[in-house]
């Protein structure tokens, strides 16, 4: 990979592994941290990555450190982050904060796979190929952390 | 793989997921028609679908290469900013150390000084040699001219001295007898007043030296006048200044090359799978 091919990776990908990042660890030093690291990790790597498999390195770098980070930090209890009780415009904003509090409320390989398929859109094959899960595993467990948030919306609409 | 009540709802997740064929998303939504309270499943997947979102990476010019970049990725915008003056600060801290070391006083140079001649090098027979250890001391300290003191053939070395401190002696020492005259007449005024005990040489050096200013003063201003030689004194200041000019220029490349090869430097600094390169 040449410096150019380099730098056309960052301007491409630099802002969906950040968003993945961030999604993911929840702290925007953490997500910037995860992405340098990528960045590096491939820079040192360059000779040997192909640019063609540029993406998915750099994910599958991203995901991994994601994973790390979280299983280093904890969970994150979902029922502190429950909003008060108001008009519509309140209750959509809370239920997108609830969301994403309940996807915070995951396991890091499941929060990441719902990441990696609905904000990145990935299909579940690619997921395969970045995570090193099975096909099998990745549809279950994309599956259990649906419910797992639809469980977390029910409570939330339960309160609200 | 048939659509039925038992995995219906993978099959829904995999149908919002936009994972199916088009034969078997319709036979999701057939099966789905014939069982229409499935389609609450559809919608509380779709619910916690998560929407996509415009999210921008904040410096992502600290990423980027420079097409003659070989080094390590640089550091995040933050320790950019903390390691930008490194090089700078660094040349400011040689010169400084330079300049110190280059302006300390001759005696106070160690051997390293041989690398780097000084106008005591160049007179390496001089006056102190031959005073006892007591006067070295009294003479250094009262004499900051020490490095252009002169041997004076057929004179004792304090003698010599005594002429340098009241600045009354030739530099060339070609002609020194009126000076040294002075001078040893007010060593021999002074010997008589000193003991004759084992710190007599340190009596009679402390003594010497504290005569000193009186003993100039005794003499008249247009005497002490003739007896200078101002253009000898001030060709040995020219020479003094030279070889300090030399030694701060000697110093100054000494930096100059300590610069640059700190500037072509890369530093990098690896704690635990952080990898940090620091490059000017």
């Amino acid at each position: 990979m040449t410096t150019a091919e380099f730098n056309d990776c960052v301007k491409e990908y630099a802002d969906g592994m950040y968003r993945f990042a961030l999604k993911s660890s929840g702290n925007e030093e953490d997500a910037r941290d995860i992405v340098q690291h990528a960045f590096t990790v491939l820079w040192e790597n360059r000779e040997a990555v192909d640019i063609t498999k540029a993406k998915s390195y750099l994910f599958t770098l991203v995901y991994r450190k994601s994973v790390d980070r979280f299983r280093a930090a904890g969970r994150q209890k979902l029922m502190d982050v429950l909003p008060e009780k108001g008009s519509e415009v309140i209750f959509q904003a809370g239920l997108k904060k609830s969301i994403e509090k309940a996807l915070m409320s995951l396991s890091a390989e499941s929060r990441n796979l719902v990441l990696l398929k609905d904000m990145e859109g990935y299909s579940y094959e690619e997921i395969t190929r970045l995570t090193g899960l099975s096909l099998s595993q990745v549809k279950v467990y994309l599956f259990r952390a649906r419910k797992e948030l639809q469980k977390s919306l029910e409570i939330y609409k339960y309160h609200y | 793989m048939e659509v039925n009540s038992e995995n219906i709802e993978m099959w829904i997740m995999m149908l919002v997921d936009d994972e199916l064929s088009a034969e078997e998303t319709k036979a999701v939504w057939r099966f789905m028609e014939q069982h229409p309270e499935y389609m609450d499943i559809y919608t509380a997947f779709r619910e916690v679908k998560i929407p996509a979102e415009d999210t921008v990476y904040p410096d992502i010019h600290t990423l980027l290469k420079a097409e003659d970049d070989n080094a390590g990725v640089p550091p995040a915008a933050g320790r950019r900013i903390m390691f930008r003056y490194t090089g700078w600060a660094a040349a400011v801290m040689l010169l400084i150390c330079a300049g110190w070391y280059g302006l300390r006083p001759a005696h106070e140079i160690p051997d390293d000084s041989q690398s780097m001649p000084t106008a005591h090098q160049h007179k390496p027979d001089t006056p102190y040699s031959g005073l006892p250890s007591g006067m070295k001391a009294v003479a250094a300290a009262k004499d900051t001219n020490t490095r252009n003191a002169e041997v004076v053939p057929g004179r004792p070395a304090k003698v010599v001295v005594l002429a340098r401190q009241r600045n009354v002696i030739d530099a060339s020492g070609k002609d020194p007898v009126p000076a040294v005259a002075v001078a040893e007449e007010e060593i021999s005024r002074i010997r008589p007043m000193i003991g004759q005990g084992t710190n007599a040489p340190a009596q009679l050096a402390a003594a010497e030296m504290h005569m000193l200013p009186a003993v100039t003063q005794e003499q008249s201003p247009e005497k002490r006048e003739s007896m200078l030689p101002p253009i000898a004194a001030s060709l040995e200041q020219k020479a003094l200044l030279d070889d300090i000019g030399k030694e701060m220029q000697e110093k100054a490349t000494f930096v100059k090359d300590a610069y640059q090869v700190v500037k072509n430097s890369t530093i990098q600094i690896n704690i635990g799978n952080k990898s940090f390169t620091i490059k000017k």
